[in-house]
């Protein structure tokens, strides 16, 4: 009997030792230890599911032992962005900019580029970076603000501006790292900026250079070729790149992204109104 | 050979084997889930969630006993039947902007269920600052029925181990200028 005693005071205070709870007063903890608190808790959910209860829960929480956890505000946003709750991210994504604008204003900006299609509010957001880091051109999600800038004015068919900023961004690159270095898609962009502006020689060499840096597999940069050709009634050429394109869509090389369209996004459907055409137009030309 | 003794010790095992293994299998839970506590006052559900009391073309619509995908990563672009083109060639074809002067983004969001049947539309209206407003409900009824049309939508892409289709989550934007349609996303 004395034994079993002892066997049930051991498992009562091993079940003591788990049911330790963190407090939830944390007006006792120096502000460098509600700074780590705040971090721990943020990490430790990390793997929960984005916009489930808990995961929210814990983002909130982490926010509540410290406000200035910008991260953790941001982080708070990225659900509704997701599920098209634009108003509720608004709120959130205005207090990861009030907690620390250097870092979250151009990554707004970048929202309001991809999923609301907010031009001029991006641009706007992608020049305030430019005042709040003088020295530094900022790279929201991992691209320069220039390339952002660039596909901005695309959108508002500002040919001269894209073409301005995707050439800087192009230049800085590759003056700094190479021009291996420079993301693909901005020739992609920069090429259409210069066939939307009738600048066709121009627009061919950043589809070339497209194409080369997508080792020769993309259906967008054949597909742009092939309209340029096809304006400029050379039914072989445009005949052969549209072939290319479409093979190359239909093995899944085309410009796309997640979550949203990307910005003149090409379907099978464009390059059928192109063969089409070109059918119609070269009837009586050889291809 | 003392028989008692030794299953004694064997039970003693045992029984401490499943105590560890119970234990350890209830800590990696806690760890994983338990501990995540949920305030429920301020997340009633997961965020995108469709409130049927807030929604529209509720009635006679039913999700079928399966997975709600699209929650998570978003249902598009595999989602529209045919393409992204040829919904969005659908609407502009369809829509007519009968002198409506209104500007900000119409939001539809949305099930798609396992026969490809839309309903649970809540739908939000809101300004170029992303404020709520209130846009023409003619101009708003007219871009739902075309949204929610049955054909433009394709359901059975994912599937369960049984072959069933799952059910989708799905929001379509428009971005609005004057009455004109500027965007359709995602």
């Amino acid at each position: 009997m004395g034994n079993y005693l002892k066997y049930c005071l051991s498992l009562f205070c091993l079940i003591l030792l788990f049911s330790c709870a963190d407090s939830n007063d944390y007006s006792t903890l120096s502000k460098q230890e509600r700074i780590n608190r705040s971090e721990k808790v943020l990490k430790d959910g990390s793997h929960l599911f984005q916009g489930s209860q808990k995961s929210m829960t814990r983002i909130a929480k982490a926010i509540e032992i410290d406000p200035n956890n910008c991260d953790a505000v941001r982080e708070l946003s990225v659900a509704y962005l997701k599920r098209g709750m634009p108003n509720k991210w608004k709120a959130q994504i205005d207090k990861a900019v009030a907690c620390d604008p250097v870092i979250w204003q151009p990554y707004r900006g970048y929202n309001y580029l991809w999923f609301y299609r907010d031009y001029k509010k991006a641009i706007a957001d992608f020049n305030a970076s430019d005042t709040l880091t003088p020295d530094f051109i900022d790279a929201p999600q991992g691209h320069s603000v220039d390339y952002w800038r660039g596909i901005a004015y695309l959108g508002l068919n500002d040919y001269e501006n894209s073409i301005a900023y995707f050439s800087k961004n192009i230049q800085t690159e590759t003056e700094e790292y190479g021009e291996d270095w420079v993301e693909p898609t901005a020739f992609l962009y920069r090429g259409i900026a210069y066939y939307e502006n009738d600048t066709f020689d121009k627009s061919l060499k950043d589809f070339d250079s497209f194409i080369f840096y997508s080792k020769n597999k993309t259906a967008d940069g054949k597909y742009y070729k092939a309209l340029i050709y096809s304006k400029k009634n050379k039914c072989e050429e445009a005949t052969k790149l549209l072939m290319a394109a479409t093979k190359d869509f239909k093995e899944g090389y085309f410009n796309n992204r997640h979550y949203v369209e990307t910005i003149r996004q090409i379907y099978t459907e464009d390059l059928n109104n192109l063969k089409a055409k070109l059918e119609q137009k070269c009837q009586n030309k050889p291809l | 050979m003392n028989w008692k003794k030794f299953f004694k010790v064997l039970g003693i095992v045992l029984a401490a084997l499943v105590i560890i293994v119970v234990a350890l299998v209830g800590y990696l839970y806690y760890e994983y889930e338990g501990k995540f506590p949920i305030d429920e006052e301020e997340y009633p559900h997961h965020i995108g969630y469709i409130n049927t009391e807030n929604a529209v073309l509720t009635e006679d619509f039913d999700l079928c006993d399966e997975i709600l995908a699209g929650i998570h990563s978003s249902s598009q672009p595999k989602i529209y039947n045919g393409s992204k083109y040829a919904f969005k060639k659908y609407i502009r074809d369809h829509y007519t902007n009968d002198s409506y002067t209104d500007s900000g983004f119409l939001v539809f969001r949305f099930h798609i269920n396992c026969k490809g049947e839309t309903g649970n539309v809540e739908i939000n209206e809101l300004n170029p600052d992303l404020q709520p407003t209130d846009l023409n409900d003619t101009m708003v009824q007219q871009l739902l029925k075309l949204t929610v049309r049955k054909e433009n939508w394709q359901v059975g892409y994912v599937k369960d181990q049984d072959g069933n289709a799952y059910n989708h989550y799905m929001y379509v934007l428009y971005k609005i200028e004057n009455g004109e349609l500027l965007e359709i996303l995602p």
